[in-house]
């Protein structure tokens, strides 16, 4: 496959990294000639210095023949023209991404066939619309929607304190709720799917997946946290304006505390029903004064990360019950943890895992990327005639690495209707047409491929 | 002066010049609708035989005055400097037009010339206090037109209504527009300020047409029925009768013209985005809110003052009146609310300084402007509480901008500083009591008209010629909401 990268920021270079491994075939566009340099020296891939938007870099970058372009340039202008001119010379799918205050106001994350663009991602409100899914949760550090929301991934730490450390999985999963299952753990960065001998530890990050719904009963097992009522943000960026939006939206009291006076007064002019308050979020005392420990979340949403830690921990201090902060470079995310705050967030993250989503050319579209590419999360449309149909899932036994999550049966009453979702048991039986989510490692992907190819042919 | 400066000072009299002659043209008008009266045998008073001469002498001083000023402009340079050409040449036609427009009460009745100035600015400036303590005894029919049609003229806005017909009218019309059009913000309709009067200028002859049809069928003839209307859709207040609407003693025509006041006093883009279809529009209009909450709360609170003299429907029906009478300042009267229990009138001082809804005809502080205060009073309370706390005042869930707000707290201290100096005035021009000076006064500036808290008759016949010309200014300060008229006072205009 020929990809196309124009822009060598953190994303690109995350991009680059993951798709080399992949074994595909890389051109790479910047203006830097050091960060062009760099990026040769460190990876087997062709690289071009010249504007992103030009048609003749482009044309020299061989967009013509490429399989995908990603436009991931600090300028969502140069994105855009990129990605809608390589679309035009002839490259079969381009993605771009858009960031600024502008685009984010719209509060749409991905966008399908904007401009000729066939994907266009906004971080910041994919980010903001995560993070308020957390907010609501009963204490899950991270909460995936599948399936458009009938299905939820969701992350959750096993505390020391916890009665469940300590336990196999087949005797937990006794006290799970119905239809919802253990998908994976991630023991120090690792993550693997559990089987019925596996030991939680403390320490221990969990991802449990069921039927939307289900889920708060399952937190509750691992966390006595509430839904939060109301939410504190610190710093006046982009994103934590996006999240305010996103919390309003479902009726969360929420703060926004802002570093500088002109900018505080621009989001009190925009933000509605937010109660916008100049300061400085690392003071202490200021943090007192403003009674964070009355707020059920506090999110350091600063353009530092710095700035983040610091005021994660100190609203910590301060009283706060769950902390939240940005992280920019996402080496930093395990310190973050490490120190005490609870639920990490990297825009960089969440954009390159939502535009790896799209870099297959497979049947298999993963849906979700975890961990950094460690796993990924498919729905998967089931041929008739594939393997996995027709064989109760006990006797299937799927491969070590992957994991059936949820089955929604194919839809045969008409369009538009909620499907049925079934959380899988051993006797439950995939029917041709089901959609299937599947998590996998990234070593089970071939089994995956394997288990749903259509065999009709 | 240079040759030059003196071209771009006579300029000015190019778009004062046009006004005058169309003022000229709707007195020529008044007088042929005289002669047809007269010809067909259609006499309202004895006054009615000859009673347009004065008409016809009026227009003949007025079209030549509009005349001269065209010559005077003729191959003038405008003025590249068109704001404070604006200003001047929006102060001048109000001018004009209050000295011309009293002419026919000068010829027509005997009156002395700040007599006849007072009710010419009083129906410019749609107030609607008169000098005429006996109307149906002094004023021809014809004559009677003319002054419903100078309150008709100047609701919409003298200049609004010429940069509707002429958009060419002057350099500048789209500042003269923004001088004229009463509230705190004037977003024009439409993106070129001509279609903007258009618009406007339509939504106000339909709800005058409409009333005029409404008034004829409750039983009115046709003469009152359009004297009535452009005196209530402008919101006026000049009536064809001494007794006002009481005259009528139709409770049908006093619940129609109070519903017809109360569509005047609604800020008219309200009716443009309904007739766009965009509901979402009016309904999320904090001001129309505002406006209709305060008229029922005020017709609560006193229809419930009433109830001890009179049955709770009458009440009911005198209050509403009143309310809505005072609220969008036109002033019609059907009680002699001046015997009403004081806090009854305390009620209808307060709706006198709050007014109508800006972008109206009505006059006043205006609702939105009352709105911004409360609120930006609650968020001071608020940031007081709370340092570091940042607040915007919200109006139609839109941020209003701080130039606005700033503009806001002008306008307030020049609304309250003219009240105060006015009312001082008056004490010196006549022997008023300080009480009947601020009544007057305020009913003066807010444009509302008739001082009911006056004891004896609510007109101003009995005021000396200096209060009169002092209520005259202050009138036209009102309508102009300041600015445009202060403007000319500072040195800083005059400097080349």
């Amino acid at each position: 496959m020929h990809i196309v990268v124009i822009g060598l920021g953190e994303v690109g270079r995350h991009l680059i990294g993951t798709l080399e491994s992949e074994g595909h075939d890389i051109a790479v566009v910047d203006q830097n000639p050091a960060a062009v340099q760099a990026c040769e020296e460190q990876h087997d891939v062709m690289v071009l210095v010249g504007y992103g938007a030009s048609q003749q870099v482009l044309d020299n970058a061989g967009v013509k023949r490429a399989d995908l372009v990603v436009a991931v340039t600090d300028q969502d202008e140069v994105n855009l023209v990129a990605a809608a001119t390589a679309k035009a010379l002839g490259a079969k799918k381009t993605v771009a991404r858009v960031q600024s205050a502008d685009w984010t106001s719209r509060d749409v994350g991905v966008e399908y066939g904007f401009l000729g663009i066939d994907v266009l991602v906004n971080p910041h409100v994919l980010l903001a619309q995560e993070l308020a899914l957390i907010a609501r949760s009963h204490g899950a550090i991270d909460v995936l929607e599948l399936a458009e929301h009938q299905v939820e991934l969701v992350q959750v730490e096993l505390k020391d304190s916890n009665r469940l450390a300590g336990r196999t999985l087949s005797k937990l999963r006794q006290s799970l709720p119905s239809e919802t299952l253990v998908a994976a753990v991630v023991r120090r960065g690792e993550l693997f799917v559990p089987g019925g001998g596996d030991v939680l530890m403390a320490g221990d990050r969990v991802y449990l997946m069921g039927r939307t719904g289900q889920m708060e009963q399952v937190q509750d097992l691992f966390t006595r946290v509430r839904e939060a009522r109301a939410v504190c943000i610190a710093g006046g960026t982009v994103v934590g304006e996006a999240f305010a939006r996103a919390l309003v939206r479902v009726g969360i009291e929420t703060m926004m505390i802002v570093p500088t006076t002109a900018r505080a007064e621009a989001l009190a002019a925009t933000l509605d029903k937010v109660t916008v308050v100049m300061g400085d979020g690392k003071n202490l005392e200021f943090l007192g004064e403003e009674q964070i420990g009355k707020y059920d979340l506090f999110a350091a949403m600063y353009a530092d990360d710095q700035d983040n830690l610091l005021a994660g921990l100190l609203a910590r201090k301060a009283g706060a019950r769950r902390t939240a902060a940005l992280v920019h470079r996402p080496k930093y995310a395990d310190i973050y943890r490490q120190l005490g705050i609870d639920i990490v967030l990297s825009p960089r993250q969440i954009c390159s895992e939502s535009i790896l989503r799209h870099c297959r050319t497979t049947s298999l579209d993963a849906v979700r990327v975890l961990e950094e590419g460690q796993a990924e999360v498919f729905e998967i449309v089931a041929p008739a005639r594939a393997r996995a149909v027709g064989i109760p899932l006990g006797r299937l036994k799927p491969p070590r690495g992957v994991l059936i999550g949820a089955i929604l049966r194919a839809d045969r009453s008409g369009v538009g209707r909620e499907r049925e979702v079934v959380v899988p048991g051993g006797e439950d039986v995939i029917q041709g047409g089901d959609t299937v989510i599947v998590l996998a490692t990234r070593e089970a992907r071939p089994q995956v491929a394997r288990l749903f190819q259509d065999r009709g042919a | 002066m240079s040759e030059s400066e003196g071209g771009l000072r006579r300029a000015v009299f190019r778009p004062v010049g046009i006004v005058t002659i169309g003022l000229g043209l709707c007195m020529a008008g008044c007088a042929l609708i005289g002669v047809l009266m007269e010809v067909g045998g259609y006499q309202r008073t004895p006054l009615d035989v000859g009673g347009w001469h004065g008409l016809v002498w009026s227009a003949a001083v007025t079209l030549a005055l509009g005349a001269l000023m065209l010559v005077v402009a003729r191959n003038a340079q405008p003025d590249p400097r068109r704001r404070r050409h604006a200003s001047l040449a929006v102060v001048l036609i109000w001018l004009v037009a209050s000295v011309c427009g009293g002419l026919p009460y000068v010829f027509g009745c005997g009156r002395p010339l700040a007599d006849a100035i007072f009710e010419s600015a009083s129906g410019f400036t749609t107030t609607g206090a008169t000098v005429f303590g006996n109307i149906e005894g002094t004023i021809p029919s014809a004559i009677l037109l003319w002054r419903a049609l100078t309150h008709w003229l100047g609701g919409m806005g003298i200049v609004v209504l010429f940069v509707a017909i002429f958009p060419g009218i002057a350099s500048g019309a789209k500042e003269m527009f923004k001088n004229e059009v009463p509230g705190p913000t004037t977003d024009g309709l439409r993106p070129r300020i001509g279609e903007t009067s258009v618009v406007l200028w339509q939504i106000y002859t339909a709800l005058t047409l409409v009333q005029i049809v409404v008034m004829w069928l409750l039983g009115m003839d046709l003469f009152d029925a359009i004297c009535h209307s452009f005196a209530t859709v402008a919101t006026g207040g000049f009536s064809t009768y001494d007794a006002s609407i009481a005259h009528f003693e139709s409770p049908a025509i006093e619940a129609a013209i109070t519903v017809f006041m109360l569509l005047a006093g609604v800020n008219f883009s309200v009716y443009y985005a309904a007739a766009r279809g965009d509901l979402r529009a009016v309904w999320r209009s904090t001001e129309l809110r505002a406006y209709v909450g305060i008229v029922v709360g005020a017709t609560v609170l006193i229809t419930v003052a009433l109830l001890s003299t009179r049955g709770w429907s009458d009440a009911f029906r005198v209050a509403a009146f009143q309310v809505v009478s005072f609220m969008t300042t036109t002033g019609f009267a059907t009680d002699s609310y001046a015997v009403w229990p004081a806090p009854t009138i305390t009620i209808l001082l307060i709706l006198m300084v709050i007014g109508g809804s800006a972008g109206s005809t009505s006059g006043g502080l205006k609702v939105a402007r009352a709105v911004m205060l409360v609120r930006g009073l609650w968020n001071q309370i608020r940031e007081g509480l709370r340092p570091g706390l940042v607040t915007t005042i919200r109006m139609d869930d839109k941020a209003v901008p701080g130039a606005v707000i700033r503009a806001l707290g002008g306008h307030v201290t020049v609304f309250v500083a003219l009240l105060i100096v006015t009312t001082l005035a008056v004490t010196y021009s006549d022997p008023v009591s300080p009480y009947t000076a601020f009544a007057a006064t305020l009913s003066a500036v807010s444009n509302v008209g008739p001082s009911p808290f006056y004891v004896g008759a609510d007109n101003f016949e009995a005021y000396s010629a200096g209060g009169k010309l002092i209520l005259t200014v202050a009138m036209v300060l009102g309508r102009l909401e300041f600015f445009a008229a202060l403007a000319l006072l500072s040195p800083d205009f005059w400097k080349r």
